[in-house]
C-alpha cells in the first residue's frame, strides 16, 4: 500500500481530480475571467454544441484527418517494416533514419515543413522539374489539410514500423519455409502468413495511430493557426480556443467530454471490427 | 507500523502542496533583501523571463522604484514566461483569478484591458492629477480607460508603418506625401499600378501583404476600416450588429480584395518579400525598422503615412497598443499600488525599454530624452504618427472574438473569394453569442 | 548412380572461419530410409537444409534424380518436408494446413479433396478435420504436419528431429507409424535426429556426423557391431560403450587400476603391430555375470563392488568401478543384484573393440 501512494497521489491530482471537475464543468457556463458568475446550465451546453458551425467544421476536419493519417500511416508502416525485414546491410542505420522523426519535436518538425511548403521550397522545386506549377499547399483551402495530413503520417510512420518490425521478427522463420515448400508466392506468404500473424499488432497500431490523428493539435497551430478558412481547425484546437484564448472553460468541457466519447467509441468500433473479422474467418467452413 | 504509515502519509501531502504549488503566505521584511520594517509590499509580475532585454529592464525599474521609495514601499517583481499567442502568462492569471492568489500589481495587454476590467480582475487606479495624466501620449490614457475609468498605464507604446523601399519607388517615379495628407485608398491603387512594372522585374509583388491567423491581422488592417468611415463595435463595447457588418465595412474588404485581383498581393505568402527588395510596400509593427537596420542593411527602408478612406476627416485611425500595467482588485493597497503602476509606466522607464527593445515610448517625455525620434526619419514618422493619430483597438470584453472574426472575416472574402456580406454577418452573429454573458446579467 | 547423390557437400558461412560441413559424400537409393544422427551442432540439420535448398551450398554439388539441384528453389526439387516444431499455419483449420500446397500449385478442387481425404484417413485425423493448430496435442500436430508433406507425392521426404518435441511414449508409437508410412509410400526418405535409438530402429543406413565431418555411413548393425572409431561406438548403443585405458604387452592386457586380463590369440596378433597404449571398448551386455560364461573364462574373471543399479524390468543396469573408470554391465533381470554386492564378471573376448588412443580410430 505504501508502494501504491506516490502514484495514486499524481494520479489522482493530475488525472482523476482534472477529468471529475471537467465533466461538472461541462453542465456550467464557466468563465475563467470571472468565476462569481458561474450558473448551472444543465444540457445546455451539450446541445448547443453542434449547433455551433466552428465545432461542426473542426469535428468534420478532424474526421478527415484521421482518413487519411489512419491508413497512410498503418500502411506506410508497414511497408517500410517489411522492406527494411527484407534487407541485410545497414539494417540498423535505416530503422534508426526512420525512426528519427518520431523523436523530434512536433514543433520543430512544423516549423521545418513550413519552409518545405513555402512556394519557394523543395517541394514546389521538385515539383518545378516536372513542369507542374508551385502548389499553395499550406495556404490553400483545399490542400492544406491533406498536407498536414501527408507530413504528419510521415513523422509518426518510424514508431508503427518500430512495432510490425517486432512483429516481424516473432514470426516463426519456418512458417515462411512451409509455405515456401507449398509453392505459396511472396503475396501468398504475405496474406496466408504475415498478416494473420500481425493482426494483434495491427490492431493496436490501428488504433493508436487514430487516436493520435484524433487529438491533432500542434502541427495545425504553428503551421496554419487553423486555416485557411477554418479548414485546419480540429477539435482539440477549438477547445484550446475555447477554453484558453476565449475564457470559456465550460463550453470547452463540454467538448472535451464529447472529444473524449468520440475516441472511445472509434476505438470499440475499431475493435469489434478487427476481431470480428479474425472470427469470421474462422467460423467459415465450420 | 502506525509511524510508518504517519509518514507516508506526510510525504504525500507534502508531495501534494509542491506539485500544486500551494501559496505560501506572504513574506516579512527581512525576508527578502531591501524589504525594510515598515515598508509596504507590493508584489508584481510581468509577463517575461528575466533573461531578456525587456526583463532587464522591468528589473531595473523594479530596483530604482524600490530605492526611490525606500522606506515606504517595497516591489517585489516576479518573470511569467510566455509564448507567443500569450499563453502562459495568461494561463497564469487565470489560474490565479480561480485560486485567488493575484498579486498587487500585473501587466495586461492592452486589449484585454476592457476584459478584466468588466470581469473584475483590475480596478479603477487611485486618481491621478492632470499634470500626471498629460504626461502620457493621449492613446495610452485611451487604452487603459473603459467605462470613463483608468484602469491600466502603458509603459510602451507600438504603431504600424506602411513600410517602402525608397529604392524601387524611385525607379517607379514615386513621391511619398507629407504625414498629414496620406494616400487614399483610390490613389494607394495608382501608386501600385505605377509600381507594379518594377517588382515584376524582381519576380516580386508591389505589396507584402498577409492576413496571418492571429493578433496581427486586426492589429495593421484595422486602420483601413478606421479611416473609412468603420468601426468593429460600438462604444459601449456591447454592440457588434450594425457596426461590423455595415456598408462602409463591406466596401473596405471589397478594397481589399481590389488589392488581390489587381495582382498587387500575392495569393499565397512569401517569405521575406520585402526584407529581400521584391516587394515596395509592407505593413508592420515598429519593431521592423530595427530588424531592417540590423538585419536587412541592403534596404533602404522609409515609413509613409498611413493610407485613409475616401471621406477620411483628420480623424485618429492608426494601430496602437501594448502592455500596461494595472493593480488588481485583489490589492488593497491601492495607493501603493498606483504609485508602483504610474512609476513603471513612466518616462525613465519607457526611456530604458526604448533603448534596450526599440519599443515606443508611452510619454511625451520620454520622446524628447530620446534622441532618435529626432535624428532618425523613420522612427520620428513614427512617432508623429502615433501621438496624432493613434487609434486603439477596439475595446470589449470580447474582444479575442473580435480579433478572431476580423482576421477570418479577411481571410475567407479576400483568399477564399467567399461573400462579403454573410461573411460580415456571421462574424456578427459569432460575436453576439460571446456577448451574451455581459448583456443579459452583469455584475 | 543414386537416386540422390551428394558429391563433396561442404557448407561455411561467412562470419566464421570454421566449416559448419566439410566434405560430405553419399549415394541414396530410391526408397531408401537414411537416417543423419549426430550430437547437437554436428551439422546434419545443415545438410538436411542444405538438400532442401534452405541453406545454399558452398561446396560441392547435389543431384536429385541426375538434375543438378544447387541453384534450384526449393518447390522445385520435388521435396518435402517435415519441420522440427512442424511450423504448421496458426490460423488455418487441419484441413486447410494439408490443402493449402495443393491450392497453390493449382491443382483440382476434386483431386485436392480426395487427397486431403486420404492422407486425413491414413493418419487418423478424421476428428479433428477442422481444429486449429492451438487446439491440437503434439502428437496431433506431429501428423498434421506428415500430413501435409506426404499429401503432395513428392519423391523425396525430409524430417527434421519431427519426434523430439514429443513425450517417451508417443515417440515409439510415432516412430513406428512413420516407418509404416514410409513403406507404403515408397518414398525416399532423410530423417535427422540426435536420438540413435530412432535411427537405429526407423533407418536402412545411418551417417552419422561430428563437428560436420561424417564418421560412418552403414546399416544400423554395421554401425553397432563394427565402429570404425570411438565416436560412432561410443555414439551407438544404449547403455553406453564401456572405455578404458589399457597397456598390451603381447597376451597380456593390464588396466590403469592393475587389473590384468589375457587376451586370445587372434586379438594379440591383430594388435601386435600397434603401440601398447591403447582404448578398449566393451559394451554393457558383454560383460558377463553368469556362472557359466564365468567358469568358461576363468582365467580372466574380474571382481567388483555394485555401486549403483538401474531396474528396468525386463533388463537390469549394473554400475561398478573396474579399470579406473566407472563400467556398466547390462543383465537380465534374473540376474539380481544388490547395491553393495560383490561380484565376479568375465569380459566376452571376442567381443572387445580397441582403439588407437591418439586416433581414436578402431584397430
Amino acid at each position: 500500500m505504501a508502494f501504491f501512494g506516490p502514484a495514486l497521489v499524481l494520479l489522482t491530482i493530475f488525472l482523476f481530480i482534472p477529468m471529475i471537475l471537467t465533466l461538472i464543468f461541462s453542465f456550467t457556463d464557466f468563465f475563467a475571467l470571472n468565476p462569481d458568475i458561474t450558473h448551472f446550465v444543465g444540457f445546455e451546453n451539450y446541445s448547443q454544441l453542434f449547433h455551433d458551425e466552428d465545432f461542426r467544421q473542426a469535428f468534420g476536419n478532424t474526421v478527415r484527418f484521421m482518413l487519411i493519417i489512419v491508413p497512410l500511416q498503418g500502411l506506410g508502416a508497414l511497408s517500410l517494416a517489411l522492406l527494411i525485414n527484407k534487407v541485410t546491410h545497414c539494417k540498423k542505420y535505416f530503422k534508426v533514419a526512420f525512426f528519427v522523426p518520431v523523436v523530434m519535436s512536433l514543433a520543430v518538425v512544423s516549423t521545418l515543413w513550413i519552409q518545405i511548403f513555402s512556394p519557394e521550397g523543395i517541394l514546389n522545386s521538385i515539383l518545378g522539374n516536372f513542369g507542374i506549377d508551385p502548389q499553395p499547399f499550406i495556404n490553400s483551402a483545399s490542400q492544406a489539410l491533406p498536407s498536414i495530413a501527408v507530413m504528419s503520417s510521415w513523422q509518426g510512420m518510424g514508431y508503427q514500423m518500430i512495432i510490425f518490425l517486432g512483429g516481424l521478427q516473432a514470426i516463426n522463420p519456418a512458417l515462411y519455409e512451409a509455405a515456401e515448400m507449398d509453392h505459396a508466392s511472396g503475396w501468398k506468404k504475405f496474406k496466408d502468413i504475415t498478416l494473420p500473424e500481425l493482426k494483434p499488432l495491427c490492431i493496436f497500431v490501428f488504433i493508436t495511430i487514430t487516436i493520435g490523428a484524433f487529438r491533432m493539435l500542434v502541427q495545425p497551430m504553428i503551421m496554419t493557426g487553423g486555416g485557411p478558412s477554418h479548414s485546419t481547425y480540429t477539435m482539440v484546437y477549438d477547445i484550446y480556443e475555447t477554453g484558453t484564448v476565449n475564457w470559456e472553460i465550460g463550453l470547452a468541457s463540454t467538448m472535451s467530454i464529447v472529444f473524449a466519447f468520440f475516441v472511445m467509441i472509434l476505438t470499440v468500433i475499431q475493435t469489434v471490427v478487427t476481431k470480428e473479422r479474425g472470427n469470421k474467418h474462422a467460423d467459415k467452413k465450420k | 507500523m502506525r509511524r510508518k504509515l504517519l509518514a507516508v502519509i506526510a510525504l504525500m501531502l507534502s508531495a501534494v502542496c509542491l506539485l500544486t504549488g500551494c501559496q505560501t503566505s506572504v513574506p516579512s521584511p527581512g525576508d527578502i533583501e531591501g524589504y525594510d520594517d515598515g515598508e509596504e509590499y507590493l508584489s508584481i509580475w510581468v509577463h517575461t523571463i528575466e533573461d531578456t532585454d525587456e526583463g532587464w529592464c522591468y528589473k531595473e525599474s523594479v530596483r530604482k522604484f524600490n530605492e526611490a521609495y525606500n522606506g515606504k514601499y517595497f516591489a517585489d517583481i516576479e518573470f511569467i514566461p510566455r509564448n507567443d499567442s500569450g499563453g502562459g502568462y495568461s494561463d497564469k492569471i487565470n489560474a490565479s483569478v480561480m485560486s485567488g492568489g493575484l498579486p498587487d500589481v500585473i501587466t495586461v495587454d492592452g486589449p484585454n484591458i476592457a476584459a478584466y476590467a468588466v470581469n473584475n480582475i483590475i480596478q479603477p487606479l487611485a486618481p491621478l492629477t492632470e499634470q500626471e495624466r498629460s504626461e502620457y501620449l493621449a492613446s495610452i490614457l485611451d487604452q487603459g480607460t473603459y467605462n470613463g475609468k483608468l484602469y491600466a498605464l502603458g509603459a510602451m507604446e507600438s504603431s504600424v508603418g506602411l513600410y517602402y523601399n525608397k529604392d524601387i519607388l524611385k525607379s517607379a517615379g514615386v513621391t511619398v506625401p507629407e504625414a498629414d495628407d496620406p494616400w487614399t485608398f483610390s490613389e494607394f491603387l495608382e501608386v501600385l499600378e505605377k509600381v507594379k512594372p518594377v517588382v515584376a522585374e524582381k519576380n516580386g509583388y508591389a505589396l507584402d501583404m498577409t492576413f496571418p491567423v492571429g493578433e496581427a491581422t486586426i492589429y495593421y488592417y484595422a486602420p483601413f476600416f478606421w479611416s473609412n468611415g468603420g468601426d468593429m463595435i460600438d462604444e459601449t463595447g456591447l454592440v457588434a450588429d450594425g457596426v461590423f457588418n455595415s456598408e462602409k465595412n463591406k466596401e473596405t474588404v471589397e478594397y481589399f480584395k481590389t488589392l488581390l485581383d489587381k495582382g498587387y498581393m500575392s495569393a499565397v505568402p512569401v517569405d521575406k518579400l520585402f526584407e529581400s527588395g521584391r516587394a515596395a510596400f509592407k505593413f508592420d509593427g515598429a519593431w521592423e525598422v530595427n530588424t531592417i537596420y540590423t538585419s536587412y542593411p541592403d534596404i533602404n527602408i522609409g515609413v509613409a503615412p498611413y493610407i485613409v478612406g475616401e471621406d477620411w476627416n483628420g480623424e485618429r485611425y492608426t494601430p496602437t497598443g501594448s502592455w500596461a500595467f494595472a493593480a488588481t482588485s485583489k490589492t488593497e493597497k491601492l495607493e501603493g499600488a498606483t504609485e508602483l503602476v504610474k512609476w513603471m509606466s513612466g518616462a525613465e522607464s519607457g526611456s530604458l525599454l526604448c533603448q534596450k527593445t526599440k519599443s515606443l515610448p508611452s510619454t511625451y517625455k520620454a520622446f524628447e530624452e530620446n534622441d532618435i525620434f529626432r535624428t532618425d526619419e523613420n522612427y520620428r514618422a513614427l512617432y508623429n504618427q502615433l501621438s496624432k493619430y493613434g487609434h486603439p483597438r477596439p475595446k470589449t470584453p470580447v474582444y479575442p472574438q473580435v480579433s478572431t472574426s476580423f482576421q477570418q472575416t479577411l481571410e475567407n472574402c479576400v483568399l477564399s473569394g467567399l461573400d462579403i456580406q454573410s461573411e460580415l454577418n456571421k462574424s456578427v452573429e459569432r460575436i453576439n453569442a460571446k456577448l451574451k454573458r455581459y448583456t443579459y446579467d452583469n455584475e | 548412380m543414386g537416386f540422390i547423390e551428394l558429391k563433396h557437400i561442404g557448407k561455411k558461412y561467412a562470419n566464421s572461419d570454421k566449416n559448419a560441413v566439410t566434405d560430405f559424400n553419399l549415394e541414396i537409393e530410391e526408397k531408401e530410409f537414411i537416417a543423419f544422427v549426430g550430437p547437437s551442432g554436428c551439422g546434419k540439420s545443415t545438410t538436411l537444409r542444405m538438400i532442401a535448398g534452405f541453406e545454399e551450398i558452398t561446396e560441392g554439388e547435389l543431384y536429385i534424380d541426375g538434375v543438378k539441384m544447387n541453384e534450384v528453389a526449393p518447390r522445385d526439387r520435388g521435396i518435402s518436408m517435415v519441420f522440427q516444431n512442424y511450423a504448421l499455419y496458426p490460423h488455418m483449420t487441419v484441413e486447410k494446413n494439408i490443402s493449402y500446397g495443393l491450392k497453390n500449385m493449382k491443382v483440382p478442387k476434386d483431386i485436392i479433396k480426395k487427397k486431403v481425404d486420404w492422407v486425413i484417413d491414413i493418419l487418423g485425423l478424421e476428428e479433428y478435420r477442422y481444429r486449429k493448430p492451438k487446439n491440437l496435442s503434439g502428437g496431433q500436430r506431429q501428423r498434421v504436419a506428415l500430413g501435409r508433406a506426404i499429401v503432395k507425392d513428392q519423391k523425396v521426404f525430409l524430417m527434421d528431429e519431427p519426434l523430439s518435441n514429443l513425450d517417451a511414449k508417443l515417440r515409439v508409437s510415432m516412430r513406428n507409424e512413420i516407418s509404416k508410412l514410409h513403406r507404403s509410400l515408397g518414398s525416399t526418405t532423410i530423417y535427422v535426429t540426435h536420438d540413435q535409438v530412432e535411427a537405429m530402429t526407423m533407418a536402412d543406413r545411418i551417417v552419422i556426423m561430428k563437428d560436420g565431418v561424417v564418421q560412418q555411413i552403414g546399416k544400423p548393425m554395421d554401425l553397432y557391431e563394427h565402429p570404425q572409431n570411438k565416436f560412432v561406438a561410443g555414439f551407438i548403443g544404449s547403455p553406453q560403450m564401456n572405455f578404458y585405458d589399457v597397456t598390451v604387452n603381447g597376451e597380456e592386457m593390464t588396466f590403469a587400476d592393475g587389473s590384468k586380463m589375457t587376451l586370445p590369440k587372434a586379438t594379440a596378433e591383430k594388435l601386435a603391430s600397434h603401440k601398447g597404449e591403447l582404448i578398449l571398448g566393451i559394451r554393457g551386455e558383454d560383460i558377463k555375470f553368469d556362472s557359466q560364461n564365468i567358469d568358461v573364462y576363468k582365467q580372466n574373471s574380474q571382481q567388483a563392488v555394485i555401486e549403483n543399479t538401474e531396474i528396468m524390468g525386463n533388463e537390469n543396469n549394473l554400475y561398478f568401478q573396474f579399470g579406473g573408470a566407472q563400467t556398466v554391465a547390462r543383465v537380465s533381470k534374473y540376474e539380481v543384484c544388490q547395491m553393495g554386492d560383490r561380484v565376479e564378471f568375465v569380459f566376452m573376448p571376442h567381443k572387445m573393440h580397441f582403439f588407437d588412443r591418439e586416433t581414436e580410430m578402431s584397430i
